[in-house]
């Protein structure tokens, strides 16, 4: 019974481990350091750090801004990723690296009639508002759908962002509050009958 | 009566004028002072590497432009010129009479100003600036130089006073740039004298690049082909080289070399296994070229004879004055298309984008961007004339 046990186990490993791809080790994938990306109010760049992996070995890096994924129908690097965002770093050995990029809020600074936005933002007349953007990462060519990665991201300012206190901190701290203070109402009723 | 209708006559003969833009000396439909003389001239570029693959997509587009309705009429004395009539859509403002433009194989900015000044090209491309008084350059791009060593070198940062070093053979060890054990010999590599390329690296380090250290590259080793300063922004000639001789590259892991940033970005045939180094702690890249902060920067420029092609004393407009007919008439014509800003272009015949829009693409695809706003003169460019 035990030795069925373990060949099932095997067989269900075996089955899971065929049904994975072959390349998936390899995937590329791309994160970023803060997302949504955080900006104070009337700032136009915030440095963000792009970690990337899976790309192919010692092949020159491409990291652009764009309004698209690369998956879109259409997808024109010259039309849907900013001129002046684009970073091309050397490749690495093992093909993961991480750049800084400079994400922008408001309209392309290379003159693009689109731009990123926060959801609350108003985009100037002729530009195109976007409030989720992409970091894509590429190699071998800017034009290298196939190895892309796009990482979407939002804006938000963080000067009008209220951090949200715990519920488990909240509840305690209000019930004690209450026992306080019905405590010290009952005592002062007491102390005057 | 008669003034009434000389008043409509009047009247219609300005509106069809206006729509073609300027008034017909030259009879038949094409509006003078344009360049647009109903002749479908042939106009040929020479010059630059750096530019060759840009001005490519440029002449493609504007040859492209939806310009005037032809005659098709195979029997025509007029075959492919304007109709007489034209709708009144029709688009004046990009090679209204189907002109063609096409560039030579590249031979170097130096060598295509110098057959734009002979004669044997009308127009020329040029990632250097010159200083021929009878030339004018229109600064249509901004590019970087790219220092770059084969991958089997690790790459960092250096200085434009070390790569001055380096090129009068006054640093030779490259222990003296990354620090690491002395042994490796450094092998810079020189360049095709009339590149543009050469001209913009030589004066950001002050020194001649093609120096008594400089190494050569030899494509057959003991074949009949001479060693030679290879051609700009082609790092196959250097993978490809054998070694020949003591001017002849040896160790490709000693190597440095410099490089069009727009063409190292764009052309991963011609960039082989180059890899780029930071210059002055900062990396190539658009921002860092199109601000400046990137210690190596340059301007690309369409190169045209001053009497074809020329700006009007005080700057700002991107209207070209010059010759109005022939291929003068159509370098004039080509010079301000290529200058235009956005709101000034018509459509591509193609794809119904604004050609702006379609150029735009072209810089991507070549690695090249536009210039910054505040260095423009003319439309999108900066004129200069030496």
């Amino acid at each position: 019974m035990r030795v069925r046990s373990l060949v099932a186990v095997l067989g269900v490993g075996m089955i899971l481990a065929l049904a994975t791809p072959l390349g998936a080790g390899a995937q590329a994938t791309a994160s970023l350091s803060q997302n949504p990306v955080p900006f104070a109010p009337g700032q136009t760049i915030q440095p963000v750090t792009v970690n990337w992996s899976g790309q192919t070995p010692n092949s020159l890096i491409y990291v652009d801004i764009c309004k698209k994924q690369s998956t879109a129908p259409g997808f024109e690097p010259g039309q849907d990723c900013g001129p002046l965002s684009s970073l091309t770093p050397n490749g690495t050995p093992t093909g993961a690296g991480s750049i800084s990029v400079d994400i922008f809020r408001g309209p392309d600074p290379g003159e693009q009639p689109w731009g990123c936005f926060a959801p609350g933002d108003q985009a100037p007349a002729g530009i195109e508002k976007f409030t989720t953007c992409y970091v894509r990462v590429t190699n071998g060519s800017l034009f290298n759908n196939s190895a892309a990665s796009d990482v979407p991201f939002t804006i938000v300012e963080s000067g009008g962002v209220i951090p949200e206190a715990p519920v488990a901190i909240l509840l305690p701290t209000l019930g004690a509050v209450v026992a306080l203070g019905g405590f010290f109402f009952l005592r002062r009723r007491a102390a005057l009958a | 009566m008669k003034f009434k209708t000389l008043i409509a006559g009047a009247v219609a003969a300005a509106t069809l004028v206006g729509a073609a833009g300027v008034a017909g000396a030259d009879g038949g439909p094409a509006p003078s002072g344009t360049g647009w003389d109903g002749v479908n001239d042939l106009v040929v570029g020479a010059g630059s590497d750096t530019t060759y693959r840009f001005m490519q997509e440029a002449e493609l587009l504007y040859n492209q432009s939806q310009g005037c309705e032809t005659d098709n009429s195979s029997s025509s004395p007029n075959l492919g010129k304007c109709k007489p009539i034209q709708p009144t859509t029709v688009q004046v403002n990009g090679n209204f009479d189907h002109d063609r433009m096409t560039g030579k194989y590249p031979t170097g900015s130096g060598a295509g100003r110098a057959e734009l000044t002979a004669g044997t090209a009308d127009y020329a491309r040029s990632s250097s600036l010159g200083s021929e008084t009878t030339l004018t350059y229109f600064a249509f791009a901004k590019d970087g130089i790219a220092i770059v060593t084969n991958n089997g070198r690790t790459p960092g940062n250096i200085t434009l006073t070390q790569l001055t070093g380096i090129y009068n053979c006054s640093i030779t060890d490259w222990s003296a740039i990354t620090g690491e054990a002395p042994g490796n010999t450094i092998e810079p590599i020189g360049m095709n004298p009339s590149s543009g390329t050469y001209a913009t690296f030589k004066s950001k380090i002050g020194t001649e690049p093609n120096s008594a250290c400089a190494k050569k590259v030899d494509l057959d080793g003991p074949g009949p082909a001479a060693a030679f300063f290879p051609q700009e922004n082609d790092w196959k000639q250097v993978e490809n080289s054998v070694n020949s001789g003591p001017d002849v590259v040896a160790n490709i892991n000693n190597t440095v070399w410099w490089f069009s940033y727009g063409e190292f970005r764009a052309w991963s045939y011609k960039r082989r296994n180059a890899v780029a180094w930071t210059v002055n702690g900062v990396s190539p890249g658009s921002a860092t070229i199109s601000n400046d902060t990137y210690p190596i920067s340059r301007l690309l420029y369409h190169v045209a004879k001053r009497a074809d092609a020329d700006v009007a004393a005080v700057p700002g407009t991107e209207n070209v004055i010059g010759a109005t007919s022939g291929k003068a008439g159509a370098v004039r014509e080509f010079t301000e298309w290529l200058c235009k800003a956005q709101g000034s272009h018509g459509l591509n015949d193609f794809t119904g984008n604004s050609q702006y829009i379609e150029l735009g693409n072209r810089y991507t695809l070549t690695g090249f961007i536009r210039l910054p706003v505040a260095q423009r003169t003319n439309g999108i460019c900066a004129v200069t004339k030496p």
